[in-house]
């Protein structure tokens, strides 16, 4: 007879199987209990959070060895790999207020494709997925990433204010006020009878830059989110009011005159030292030269009713020239009238004999900057 | 002779194993595990979109204005006008709908004896203690006495006549939100 010691039952096979499926079962359950905790909620939340953080208070970073820009939204579309995180705040000391340039170039989806967004904002080495959306007031909302957005994600919402452009427009007022034509006609400079007429604008980086804003100084700290800055910002001025005549001193053109705008030449002087001004090469700054709100470049005949504008945009000035002057000077031909004679006396726009009109902080002639609401959101999934 | 004294039936056994394995199953699965981790981070999305809320209502719209929006409702003790100013703020979203989060401010501050001071700006309704919320706050900087106001008045009332308290004051205003 054979003895049973040591023999395992077929109750004990059985019951040893079914534990073990069971617990592989439990096993594998485990882990994907936690994702609603762990995964879902705490990762994706603080990437949408870390996300808005670097959009919407940080300037942005950008890799000089390779490139001649300085800032990140000027980087051509060819060059954007040199851009190395994109943040769209205008300074670090004004978190929330974002630059319009770097707004438009971020959600610029043709350019940049989900792997720079992926790459240069969100970050993490898991290929999150993501929506960024901006709306500012009274405009349609903005947003890159994917539309069709799931169940469950990472939300976070910034309230964000954009700065705007200044611009400025010299009409009749500027005219009079300045005394923008040639008024001396009875001394011995006799300008009242050239026929060519120079008309200057100034745009002084240093006063721009580093004077105050107000008098008296209201908080310095901001000064950024309100400052007009040549090298970053669009810089707009429109001249009009070309058949205005007023009545001390007639500074425009009569009826039967043919007014022509010759040339535009652009100079600039780089320190605050009293430099003679330098010409900018007329082949690298150009096209900015709009005859009523057309880009047109000179010479072309300018009627009485016409808009002449400079329109320069953001990056248009070298970026490294913090001081000195940017001069635009018009040259005006007033060579023929419609009967032939040449036109001696006539008052036009002249700076020769005043200061060049100025671009400054002076409500009455600038439009000035201004912050407008906007609210982000980032979701992350 | 094996007896069956002890012995767990097989078939008993299994059946009885599905059934407890089954409810676990369920019972897991039908119930979220709401965690202390998860709580901190509705209250971080609150306390984010009220510090900007607050934070972008007091950059100054222009830079020759100098007041931020915020700094003349205070000044103007205009609740009504913080209350569309902030709602607006706080409640937008970049699509159709709006979010809606509830409020109440306070702006605190230290009177003529030292003593600190509240009072309320606006709500959006009543505390009634139950909600649970946040705090968020912003410091600002403003002119106690209102002359320019018609009559002339003192922003904080516990400024007997406007010489002793004219001047530049800092202020705390101080928002509660919760959501319902």
């Amino acid at each position: 007879m054979t003895d049973d010691d040591g023999n395992l039952s077929i109750d004990f096979l059985v019951a040893f199987t079914i534990f073990m499926i069971a617990f592989i079962w439990v096993a594998t359950l485990v882990p994907n209990l936690f994702i609603g905790v762990s995964s879902h909620q705490i990762d994706f939340d603080s990437v949408a959070y870390r996300t808005s953080v670097i959009l919407a208070e940080d300037p942005g970073a950008f890799s000089t060895a390779s490139s001649t820009h300085t800032r990140w939204e000027f980087e051509p579309n060819s060059g954007k790999d040199n851009i190395q995180r994109f943040g769209l705040a205008i300074s670090k000391e004004t978190p929330n207020v974002l630059s319009e340039v770097k707004v438009k170039r971020f959600f610029d989806n043709t350019v940049f494709l989900e792997e720079d967004y992926r790459t240069k904002a969100i970050f993490g080495d898991y290929p999150y997925r993501f929506n960024i959306s901006l709306k500012e007031e009274g405009k349609d909302p903005l947003f890159v990433g994917d539309w069709k957005i799931p169940e469950n994600y990472g939300y976070i919402r910034k309230q964000v204010r954009i700065k705007h452009f200044s611009n400025a427009t010299i009409d009749k007022t500027d005219v009079q006020k300045f005394r923008l034509n040639n008024h001396d006609t009875s001394s011995l400079i006799q300008d009242g009878n050239v026929t060519e007429h120079d008309f200057v604008i100034q745009i002084n980086r240093s006063k721009l830059l580093y004077d105050n804003l107000t008098t008296p100084v209201i908080n310095p700290n901001f000064d950024v989110a309100y400052r007009i800055d040549p090298r970053t910002e669009e810089i707009n001025i429109t001249i009009q009011d070309f058949h205005e005549s007023p009545p001390v001193g007639a500074w425009v053109a009569p009826r039967w005159a043919k007014i022509e705008l010759g040339c535009v030449t652009l100079s600039q002087t780089i320190s605050d030292e009293g430099e003679a001004p330098t010409q900018l090469p007329s082949e690298l700054y150009k096209d900015y030269v709009y005859h009523n709100m057309v880009q047109e470049n000179p010479p072309f005949e300018l009627g009485l009713d016409d808009t002449l504008s400079v329109i320069f945009k953001p990056g248009f000035f070298p970026p490294s020239y913090d001081r000195g002057s940017i001069y635009v000077k018009f040259r005006f031909n007033a060579t023929t009238n419609y009967d032939g004679n040449p036109i001696y006396g006539l008052q036009y726009l002249n700076t020769s004999q005043s200061h060049p009109w100025e671009l400054t902080y002076n409500t009455t002639e600038v439009t000035q900057p201004v912050l407008s609401n906007a609210v982000m959101e980032v979701k992350i999934w | 002779m094996v007896n069956s004294g002890g012995q767990l039936f097989t078939i008993e056994g299994i059946a009885a194993a599905l059934i407890m394995l089954a409810t676990v199953f369920i019972i897991v699965n039908t119930t979220s595990v709401y965690t202390p981790g998860d709580t901190h981070i509705n209250d971080m999305q609150l306390e984010v979109i009220g510090t900007d809320a607050l934070k972008a209502l007091n950059y100054p719209d222009n830079g020759t204005f100098g007041k931020s929006p915020l700094v003349i409702l205070v000044e103007n003790q205009d609740g009504s006008g913080f209350y569309t100013a902030f709602n607006n703020s706080l409640n937008n979203r970049t699509g159709e709908n709006r979010d809606n989060i509830q409020f109440m401010a306070n702006i605190t501050y230290m009177n003529r004896t030292g003593m600190i001071n509240s009072t309320p700006l606006n709500a959006s309704r009543a505390l009634y203690g139950g909600e649970h919320a946040v705090r968020v706050s912003q410091w600002i900087i403003v002119d106690s006495y209102n002359g320019a106001a018609l009559p002339p008045y003192n922003i904080f009332p516990e400024c007997l006549s406007a010489p002793s308290c004219a001047g530049k004051h800092a202020a705390l205003v101080e928002v509660l939100l919760w959501r319902d």
